[in-house]
């Protein structure tokens, strides 16, 4: 059967081409060939025309491998040999054999054997002397062409001695150790076309699967590794800060932010209560708004109605926050001013609808999405009670879609304390605490944006401003695990 | 006469009374038309937002805005470095982080034990939550001073991209997941009672399957990636760059920073508006094309999954 001929994994291995590499014939020759062009890539025509002829006998055996399923898997091996065996040569080749000229002035090509010294003696009998980088090329040549092939061996045997179980593992520590060890000995060693091939050797030998799943199981790691690397630089830059400066408790207390001053006070009150303001004002006007939205959508809009609001308010989740902050400095100050007769232009106000704008799309639509899920049956069963649509609404479909939309909410407020472009724009940064919402404010990521620029790197100030920073990244993880946690315990519920 | 709130039995029938049920037709239309009186508040501050951007940008929006780099002191002439600084750092944002998003996705679906998948998970909600200018620290933290001393470069494009890959990675990772669980299991199931191996399902079954989902998680973190500014200023931008960057390890000029420095940092802020509009108009049209392309796909792509 082809399957076994071709040893594919899960069946016995029947082949011995199959027992050697361990893997289907079509991937050792991909392997192969991927080698074979590199090869030609990197040493040109010339002796590597062997190399040619090694990767033509290879991809013959890859072109024709369909015909050659009625063949003992004998004749492939024995292809795949000679193939490999030219590619061997063909790659090294051009290593050990050194075009010299003679006394008379002409060119010739001879086979120089290791040791390789400062001479080589010629057919004629005359003495040529050569370089130390050409007989040092010559000697890792023969180096290689030793190496390599029993590296190979050892490694396919090695890792075809261990039981199939421990083989197909994803995190194979054996294999792994192998591989490693074997790739840093030859780039020691030879250099590093022999742990580039290498690593092509022992994708023909464990086949592309292997390579593939660990690479996979790395970047899933990336994720995490992420997230551990920025914890890890904030705090790197950032704790310092309370150790290096004389009144650490001013930092939470003190109500002055004057990094420039003399000595400089970093007291974050005013910038705390920057964003608290402008949060609360945005949590104020976009809250109820977005929730009547998502009712609306969800509850009473009609089918032709939600196909154009929703990609509407999509757009807006796309809008660049840069470009909220320009329409909030340039226009909607303007018109703030007309209307409440502010006499500073920009404001919290300001600041806090223009937040409120951009928290729109997100609660709405996540909450559109806990509305939706409210099984049919609950609102069918009180519309059978004889309730109105809003009564519906009230009593059943927000009760049940209550945790989807607390968890929009909180992830909402996380944007808002985190956002930083449009506030930066929009509020007029003045870091004074006061309880009058058309005054300026500026808030921790304004505070961040504007002074990171001109601060020498390593200061009391660049070390204050990543403090900053780790308050609001924790800020932010720790309401998004509480928001997680509720969209995980309403899913439980059972909907 | 029964009393208001409870319902009165009349001929043997229950019903509420006619006051009551006024009331609740009150109260219904009331509601319903508040709650249509707040999608029209979002619907008409989009259209007004809109509006005015393309109102005051269209002007500007000319072939030679397009083409020309800035002159005369960044006020007049065009944002083609910019456009140009745009397209590279965003390009060379999605090498970075398609392939590592999308093989993270991959392992998180297939390849991950519950435990680490739960991890991952909450890996990847912590960082899509993460304030934008704390990407753009730890971007100057890690990648230009940590790496850079190490390795021997400055604030440039290389680092600016490394830092919005990471900002656009939980975008990729959760749409990735979410086209890659949508491949129906009973497809998988066949493959694997052919005796596929776990990748060859993987590349033969689901990735084919999932490709526009994925495509349309792509498309829509180049649109995010082109509009943030703040993790690129202390990480790459430039506020002028006398010619497009050569090299990835140049600075680079960048629309969303083009717009923000020239709103607040230009010395002559009535000449500079209508440049700020024309950049954010241009801006808006990049952003706004990804976005469309993303919902059209995503829309196909759902069709084609119910039927």
């Amino acid at each position: 059967m082809r399957n076994e001929r071709e040893g594919g994994p899960g069946v016995k291995f029947r082949g011995l081409i199959n027992r050697i590499t361990g893997q289907p014939v079509t991937t050792t020759l991909i392997a192969a060939e991927s080698l074979a062009i590199i090869a030609i890539v990197l040493e040109g025509p010339g002796p590597g025309v062997l190399a040619i002829a090694g990767a033509v006998m290879l991809l013959g055996c890859f072109i024709l491998r369909k015909q050659f399923v009625n063949h003992s898997p004998r004749t492939i091996f024995l292809w795949q040999l000679a193939g490999g065996l030219l590619l061997f040569i063909g790659l090294l080749a051009p290593g050990v054999f050194t075009t010299v000229t003679d006394a008379t002035g002409a060119g010739m090509t001879v086979l120089v054997f290791p040791p390789a010294t400062g001479e080589v003696v010629l057919p004629s009998g005359d003495t040529v002397p050569l370089g130390t980088s050409v007989t040092d090329g010559i000697n890792k040549s023969w180096l290689m062409l030793a190496v390599l092939p029993s590296v190979w061996l050892l490694w396919t045997l090695l890792f075809n001695l261990y039981p199939t179980a421990t083989r197909n593992r994803l995190v194979n520590t054996p294999a792994i150790i192998g591989t490693a060890a074997v790739l840093l000995v030859t780039l020691w060693g030879p250099g590093m076309e022999a742990s580039v091939f290498l690593l092509f050797a022992g994708i023909m030998v464990v086949g592309i699967n292997f390579f593939v799943e660990r690479f996979i199981a790395l970047m899933g790691m990336v994720a995490i590794l992420a997230i551990a690397a920025i914890f890890f630089v904030m705090l790197k830059d950032g704790l310092p800060f309370l150790f290096e400066n004389r009144d650490p408790l001013f930092f939470f207390t003190g109500n002055l932010w004057y990094p420039t001053s003399e000595p400089p006070l970093f007291g974050l009150l005013p910038l705390v209560h920057g964003t608290l303001l402008v949060t609360l004002i945005a949590m104020a006007i976009g809250v109820p708004i977005s929730i009547g939205a998502a009712i609306y959508i969800g509850e009473f809009a009609s089918r032709r109605e939600r196909e154009i609001l929703k990609p509407v308010i999509e757009i807006l989740a796309g809008i660049p926050s840069v470009i909220l902050g320009v329409f909030a400095m340039m226009f909607l100050a303007g018109v703030w001013a007309g209307i409440f007769n502010t006499s500073f232009l920009l404001n919290a106000w300001n600041g806090g609808f223009i937040l409120a704008v951009m928290l729109f799309p997100i609660i709405t639509s996540i909450s559109e999405d806990a509305i939706n899920a409210v099984p049919k049956h609950l609102r069918e069963s009180a519309y059978a009670l004889g309730a109105t649509r809003w009564e519906v609404a009230r009593m059943v479909v927000l009760p049940a879609a209550f945790s989807g939309i607390a968890s929009a909410v909180l992830l909402g407020l996380a944007r808002c304390i985190g956002e930083t472009m449009a506030v930066l724009m929009a509020t007029g940064n003045a870091k004074v605490l006061h309880f009058d919402i058309f005054q300026p404010v500026q808030t921790m990521t304004a505070t961040i944006a504007i002074e990171m620029g001109e601060v020498p790197f390593g200061s009391l100030h660049y070390q204050s401003l990543f403090m900053l920073g780790i308050l609001l990244l924790s800020i932010t993880v720790v309401v998004n695990i509480v928001a997680d946690r509720i969209i995980s315990k309403y899913r439980e519920v059972g909907y | 006469m029964a009393r208001r709130g409870s319902t009165d039995d009349y001929n043997g029938i229950k019903r509420k009374s006619g006051y009551q049920r006024g009331r609740k037709r009150f109260n219904e239309i009331l509601m319903v038309n508040l709650s249509r009186l707040a999608v029209a508040f979002i619907i008409m501050v989009i259209m007004v937002i809109l509006g005015y951007i393309i109102l005051q940008g269209l002007p500007q929006f000319t072939w030679e805005f397009l083409s020309q780099p800035p002159r005369h002191g960044m006020l007049e002439g065009g944002v083609a470095p910019a456009i140009a600084g745009t397209v590279m750092v965003v390009g060379l944002m999605m090498i970075f982080a398609l392939p590592v998003g999308m093989f993270a996705a991959i392992y998180l679906t297939h390849y991950a034990h519950p435990r680490l998948q739960y991890i991952v998970h909450i890996a990847v909600q912590n960082l899509a939550g993460v304030p934008s200018i704390v990407y753009g620290l730890f971007g100057l933290g890690f990648f230009v001073l940590l790496l850079g001393n190490a390795f021997g470069w400055e604030a440039c494009m290389f680092t600016a991209a490394l830092t919005l890959s990471i900002l656009v990675l939980p975008t990729v990772i959760i749409t990735t997941e979410e086209a890659i669980k949508a491949c129906p299991l009973e497809y998988q199931e066949a493959a694997y009672a052919l005796g596929a191996n776990k990748w060859t399902v993987m590349k033969e079954v689901v990735l084919p399957y999932s490709l526009p989902g994925m495509l349309t998680g792509a498309i829509l973190s180049i649109g995010r990636g082109a509009g943030e500014t703040a993790p690129i200023i202390f990480t790459g931008a430039a506020f002028y760059m006398a010619e497009i960057p050569n090299s990835i390890f140049d600075q680079f000029m960048e629309l969303s920073y083009h717009i923000w420095a020239m709103a607040t940092q230009s010395y002559n802020p009535t000449e500079a508006t209508p440049i700020v509009y024309g950049t954010a108009m241009v801006l808006l049209m990049i952003v706004l094309t990804m976005d469309a392309a993303a919902i059209m796909l995503r829309r196909r792509f759902r069709s084609r999954m119910r039927g």
